[in-house]
């Protein structure tokens, strides 16, 4: 059996290479990877986290759902990504500033 | 409280003469309405005549009631009534008040005789009969009437008709001054008259001149005397205003910026007679105490004026300071308690006066017409008509006027068997009659030798010697030629009034008036001359005056004399205007100022408490909007400063937005697990 | 039924208000037309009663004193602690309101006929016009202090709009002063009715709230004597014929006579005396609250100075005849030399102040402060001659005044100047006026013939009087009055020569060729009350013999109460 703090500390790297790939790149594409990153970080958690629950599997349940949610989310921002680049002519972050009151 | 005294005088029913008296009053009241109202619309001609002749009818019945009346009759009506107190206005015809009313008509007939033809191409002619009828109708008032109220009414009203008349050329400057002049001395001098009424009132009850009479002589009411002799001197003193006794007479000479006629009722029968007639009718009321104010006065008056005619120029005036010196005389008869010969003396100087008036307007009246042919020439003459210094002459062109004019001019100056001397004689020997008079009795003596003096220099200038006006302006030697004795109308009078003058119309004794048999006795004439002294020692002093003035008249420098200070003095009314000036009227104008500068002083200070209060109101509103609202706002304005210090940090990028959270969230993490610890 | 008229005398301007606003009018002088016809009957009425009316003696402000009676109950307004608020509607007349009710009458009638001269807004002109003619004959019938000052506001309201609105070139300030200053008289007033409600009961009015036939007057009276009536239960009305009842007072109130409440060392009843007066006296007006009366004359409209002369004025003088000496006459002889001195330094003043003007209009404003003195020292003086003077003043004057103000206003009219100094001689051109001119001033200044002599002399020997019988006005005082007199004259004639008489010639900023004689109708109307001025100056027994038992009346009660 795999050590738990193994699934964690794996969970970790991922979350960390995810936020900085979502704090450091300009492209909003690579953004996007990087929420995904983050997103997958959290299912590794949750699968370590359910080890020993074999009669309700919820850590591999919630997962699940997460994939689903990730992928429409990645609709969605797919979408949006496509919207902004019609209109701003863009997708470099530095130079989306639209959402500055003044 | 006093119980207050009123006397509710009882109602008596008028006689059939006082319709008739009641109807002579009325007869001018409806000229003045008629006349009035027409005005333009009917002809100058029928104006006069209709005027005239209801002088002429007035006249008629006076001359009846004046026969018919024998003991006093008495008729009282109910004037207005405040509850159960009644206002009465009485008439009293005795024998008295209807031969005042005879003379007054029979003057007034004369003078609207003579303006029919004197005003008939004058200017304003519509209003002048009017005037005439409403000066009139006011004298007869005074006349009739018993009560002092209604005499006071009347007595003003004598005085709207002076303001209208001596007006009556209203175009002229000196006219309108005049008459304001003449009304002003009035009225101040009516308010003693006024002030005399409300005592009278509020001491007897009653302004009833026959109640009064009997309250006072049974003393059955108690009147302090202060009180009584107060309304004595009151009385006295608004007689001094319209009968032109020193100080108030200044108006009169003035006032002959009037037509001449009007100058002639005015001196003769209306308006300076009302005087002396209501202090004869209230001379119960003069109380001993202060009889010598009126002597005194009288005397004072008949000698200043005197002077002041000695060195006139002026036709008229000259005739105003001889009335006002005569009223003197009369002023010191009533002083002396012998209101008999002032009324004896007021009748008969009605009669010369009127006469000097319309004789003398008849020569101004031909040196008018000569200035008005000269205009016609286009020859402007610039000169006063009425200078003595231009006339000269008359008696030969107006023999008629001249005669006129020499016998009024002898009952005044007092030459035996012309009325004057009777009267005057009179007045004299009841001033010698009492010691302390000694002075205003050589004064009243004085003024006999000036009267004759300056009268028979008005007859040297004006009839006698050249035409003078022809002398200076030779273009007037043609008219010269067409003078000729005026129209009927002005001579018919003339010669009624020089007849009046003979002594035997009143007396058959020429030197005693004793005998009054024409005027029917209307008071007993007491004190006649009883020395022989006395009208020899006046007679004398006349004939002294005349011949002085003959030898000093040919001589006198006309133009070119010298003018000694004393005489520019006299010419100024003996400064009396001035000191009017400087008394009344200037403080009265100050006293206006100042009190128009404290009106807007008051107004200032209503204006300050309207600033004050819109000032507080601006202070509440400043408390308002600073205050109460500027703790608001700076609320408003820290929470502003505080967010938007914070939302500098953020740029509009996501991921700035990113990191933020996250460290916020790290940093709660920290706390969180710090707290746990 | 007799009361059938004083109805309509009072409330037809309502109506044709009404028929005024509805209606659209476009025809130009309809609105004119409906005012003068309105105002013509209220006259004929006015009339009607005047001539009906039979003098008759009654104690002052008794029932039976009244004559023409119209009593509905309004409304009783409970007031907890102060008791009841009985309010009537009680319009009558007697002597002293019928003399000014004719006056009123006519000085509306001519205010409405020489309102040609307003050109603009013509619609609210006669609007606040008619309600004029509604609350100033009311103010004069109220019997009922509170419809007396409904009536009394009512009447400031519109005088207000009528100077602010349709005046001349300072209006908004004359309409202002006027406005505060008769509200600061009527806020006085007030405080003194109020003081008054709380001061006295009524009786007569608890009689007949009750409804017992057990019940009667000297119970009620016993009852409140032995203090079995709480004041919480007492029915108060402030009808006039209550409140001037010395037995009306509530014992221990402040207006008791035995009472000693005092501040600053005057009972309390002085202070609410003096509070009254000053409020009648700022309407009167007296010096010194006299300031607001020569801008608002000056800036008024012709018709509205005719009204505001001829009857506001006069309200003033009604108020302390009807309310003031009555209701505190024991006050009003203690103060009646301080009050006589008020009204000849109002006299003298006013006279020399008038001197100084050279506008017409504020110099005849002035003359109505002198004129109105008269009727102070009148008032003051109690007795009969003194108060039949000063009633008679009030209507002479209201005649007088407005004939000058119209007179003035004929001038403004044509040349739009109203400087004396800038005309001379205008008898050459303007002949009918100048003798219209010349009557009006010689009225004014007093001649008799003309009804201002009458008032003039009565009050004066009415004061002369007082002296005598109170011992209250000093001779000297009347005396100092009589300079007025000569002042008067003075300024009048020397107007006369300068503007009248002497060559024709105006100053340059004058259009000679405006200066036409009077039209038709403004000698018809000037000609209408030149004839009244005479009429009454004649025979004065007309209105006099009429109102002469309501003086003496009057004068008993001042007699009895002071006693």
């Amino acid at each position: 059996m795999i050590p738990i703090t193994l699934y964690f500390i794996v969970g970790a790297v991922l979350f960390a290479i995810g936020t900085t790939i979502v704090l450091v790149r300009r492209n909003v594409l690579f953004v996007l990877m990087g929420i995904e990153l983050i997103l997958n970080a959290a299912s590794i958690n949750f699968v370590g986290a359910s080890q020993g629950d074999y009669i309700k599997l919820s850590g591999q349940m919630m997962t699940l759902l997460i994939i689903v949610i990730a992928a429409c989310e990645a609709v969605v921002a797919l979408a949006i990504i496509m919207v902004l680049f019609k209109k701003a002519g863009s997708v470099d972050l530095m130079e989306l500033k639209k959402l500055k009151e003044f | 409280m006093n119980p207050l005294q009123h006397t509710d005088p009882m109602l008596l029913p008028a006689h059939f003469l006082h319709s008739v008296a009641l109807t002579i009053f009325f007869l001018p009241v409806l000229t003045f309405v008629i006349l009035f109202f027409t005005g333009k619309h009917i002809s100058t001609s029928w104006r006069s005549w209709l005027a005239t002749s209801v002088v002429g009818l007035m006249f008629i019945l006076s001359l009846y009631v004046h026969l018919s009346v024998d003991v006093p009759i008495i008729a009282r009506w109910s004037w207005f009534s405040m509850g159960t107190l009644h206002m009465t206005s009485g008439m009293v015809l005795s024998s008295f008040t209807t031969s005042m009313l005879v003379v007054v008509t029979a003057i007034a007939l004369m003078v609207h005789l003579y303006s029919m033809e004197y005003m008939k191409d004058r200017r304003n002619h519509s209003k002048f009969f009017p005037y005439l009828a409403l000066f009139i109708s006011a004298m007869i008032g005074i006349i009739l009437s018993d009560s002092l109220f209604n005499i006071f009414i009347f007595w003003e009203l004598v005085g709207l008709a002076s303001y209208l008349l001596i007006g009556f050329w209203y175009q002229k400057k000196e006219a309108a001054a005049a008459a304001k002049k003449a009304f002003l001395y009035n009225k101040a001098a009516d308010t003693a008259f006024v002030i005399a009424l409300g005592l009278i009132f509020t001491y007897y009850g009653t302004t009833e001149l026959t109640l009064l009479r009997t309250l006072i002589s049974s003393s059955s009411i108690l009147v302090p005397t202060g009180i009584a002799i107060s309304i004595a001197v009151l009385l006295v003193l608004s007689t001094f205003g319209k009968s032109a006794q020193f100080p108030f007479y200044v108006w009169l000479p003035d006032a002959m910026e009037g037509p001449t006629p009007v100058s002639a009722l005015l001196h003769a029968a209306t308006m300076v007679a009302a005087g002396i007639l209501v202090l004869i009718k209230c001379d119960f009321l003069l109380v001993e105490q202060m009889r010598w104010v009126l002597v005194w006065t009288g005397a004072i008056t008949a000698l200043l004026a005197a002077i002041q005619a000695i060195r006139c120029y002026d036709s008229k005036k000259i005739l105003a300071f001889s009335t006002v010196s005569q009223i003197g005389y009369m002023m010191m008869a009533i002083g002396t308690g012998n209101t008999s010969a002032a009324y004896f003396h007021l009748g008969t100087h009605a009669f010369f006066k009127a006469g000097l008036f319309l004789s003398v307007g008849a020569v101004i009246h031909t040196m008018h017409h000569i200035q008005q042919n000269s205009f016609k020439n286009k020859i402007y003459l610039e000169v006063d008509t009425l200078d003595i210094r231009l006339m000269g002459g008359f008696r030969k062109t107006m023999p008629i006027a001249f005669y006129a004019y020499v016998a009024c001019y002898a009952a005044l100056i007092g030459i035996p068997f012309f009325t004057g001397f009777l009267s005057k004689e009179t007045i004299l020997a009841s001033l010698l009659q009492n010691p302390t008079y000694s002075i205003p009795f050589g004064m009243a003596l004085t003024t006999v030798g000036i009267t004759a003096y300056y009268m028979t220099r008005q007859l040297y200038w004006m009839f006698l010697g050249d035409f003078r006006l022809a002398a200076l302006y030779p273009s007037c030697k043609e008219e010269q030629r067409k003078i000729k004795e005026n129209h009927w109308l002005i001579n018919i009078p003339l010669i009624v009034l020089a007849c009046t003058t003979l002594s035997f119309f009143v007396s058959f004794h020429p030197f005693h008036a004793s005998d009054i048999h024409w005027m029917k006795a209307p008071l007993p004439i007491v004190g006649g001359s009883t020395s022989i002294y006395l009208p020899i020692a006046s007679i004398s002093i006349t004939l002294i005056g005349v011949l002085l003035a003959w030898s000093m008249a040919s001589k006198e420098q006309l133009y070119n004399w010298k003018q000694y200070w004393f005489w520019t003095f006299v010419q100024q009314n003996y400064g009396i205007e001035k000191a009017v000036q400087f008394v009344f009227i200037i403080p009265s104008f100050l006293i206006a100022r100042g009190l128009t500068y404290l009106d807007k002083i008051i107004d200032m200070w209503v204006n300050a408490q309207a600033y004050l209060a819109v000032l507080l109101a601006h202070i509440v509103y400043a408390i308002d909007r600073f205050l109460i609202e500027g703790v608001l706002k700076g609320i408003v304005f820290l929470i502003r400063i505080v967010g938007s210090s914070f939302r500098s940090l953020i740029q509009g990028q996501v991921q700035s937005y990113i990191s933020t959270t996250l460290i916020v969230l790290a940093l709660m993490f920290w706390w969180y697990l710090r707290q746990l610890h | 039924m007799e009361s059938f008229g004083l109805t309509i005398l009072l409330w037809l301007p309502l109506l044709s208000l009404l028929v005024l606003l509805v209606g659209k009018y476009h025809q130009p002088g309809t609105l004119r037309t409906i005012t003068i016809v309105t105002t013509a009957i209220q006259l004929i009425i006015a009339v009607l009663l005047f001539i009906q009316m039979v003098p008759e003696y009654f104690p002052l402000h008794t029932s039976d004193s009244f004559v023409y009676k119209d009593f509905h109950p309004w409304f009783t307004l409970p007031l907890g602690q102060l008791g009841y608020l009985s309010v009537n509607y009680f319009v009558a007349v007697d002597g002293l309101t019928i003399s000014l009710l004719l006056l009123s009458s006519i000085v509306l009638f001519v205010g409405a006929l020489v309102s040609h001269t307003i050109q603009f807004q013509e619609k609210g002109y006669y609007a606040l016009y008619l309600l004029l003619c509604i609350s100033i004959p009311g103010c004069f019938v109220a019997q009922d202090l509170f419809l007396f000052f409904l009536f009394f506001e009512f009447m400031l309201l519109p005088m207000y709009f009528l100077i602010g609105i349709w005046g001349g070139v300072n209006k908004e300030y004359a309409a202002i002063k006027f406005f505060i200053y008769t509200l600061v008289g009527s806020l006085l007033i007030l405080v003194s009715f109020i003081i008054l409600y709380a001061s006295t009961y009524s009786p007569t009015e608890m009689v007949r709230l009750s409804g017992h036939s057990d019940i009667t007057v000297q119970s009620i009276q016993q009852a409140v004597m032995d203090k079995t009536i709480t004041t919480s239960d007492m029915v108060r009305s402030l009808s006039i014929q209550d409140v001037t009842k010395p037995t009306n007072i509530v014992p221990g109130s402040w207006l008791d006579p035995a009472s000693t409440t005092q501040w600053l060392g005057i009972s309390a009843r002085m202070w609410v005396f003096i509070a009254l007066l000053i409020g009648f006296i700022i309407k009167l007006p007296a010096i010194p609250f006299h300031t607001w009366l020569p801008d608002a004359h000056v800036e008024a409209p012709t018709a509205v100075s005719v009204v505001l002369a001829g009857i506001l004025l006069k309200i003033g003088g009604y108020g302390l005849i009807r309310i003031v000496w009555p209701i505190f006459p024991v006050e009003a002889m203690q103060a009646s030399t301080v009050i006589a001195i008020i009204g000849v330094v109002s006299i003298v003043y006013a006279a020399y102040v008038a001197l100084a003007q050279d506008d017409l209009k504020k110099m005849i404003a002035y003359s109505s402060v002198s004129h109105m003195g008269f009727v102070l020292l009148g008032i003051a003086s109690g007795t009969v001659e003194g108060i039949s003077g000063a009633v008679y003043q009030l209507f002479s004057h209201g005649l007088i005044s407005a004939l000058l103000f119209i007179l003035v206003g004929i001038l403004y009219e044509r040349t739009h100047d109203r400087s004396i100094a800038h005309y001379k001689g205008l008898l050459n051109k303007m002949p009918a006026f100048t003798v219209v001119v010349t009557i009006a001033f010689f009225a004014s200044l007093g001649l008799p013939g003309m009804s201002g002599f009458i008032a003039e002399i009565l009050v004066l020997i009415g004061a002369f009087q007082a002296s005598q019988v109170y011992s209250t006005i000093p001779i000297g005082v009347t005396i100092v009055a009589t300079i007025g007199l000569v002042v008067t004259a003075g300024y009048y004639l020397w107007t006369l020569q300068r503007m009248f008489f002497g060559k024709f010639s105006v100053h340059t900023s004058v259009d000679a060729h405006t200066l036409q004689d009077l039209t038709l109708m403004e000698k018809v109307v000037t000609y209408l009350l030149c004839g009244l001025v005479i009429l009454f100056g004649v025979l004065p027994s007309v209105l006099l013999d009429t109102i002469g038992p309501w003086m003496q009346t009057w004068v008993q009660f001042l007699q009895q109460s002071i006693q």
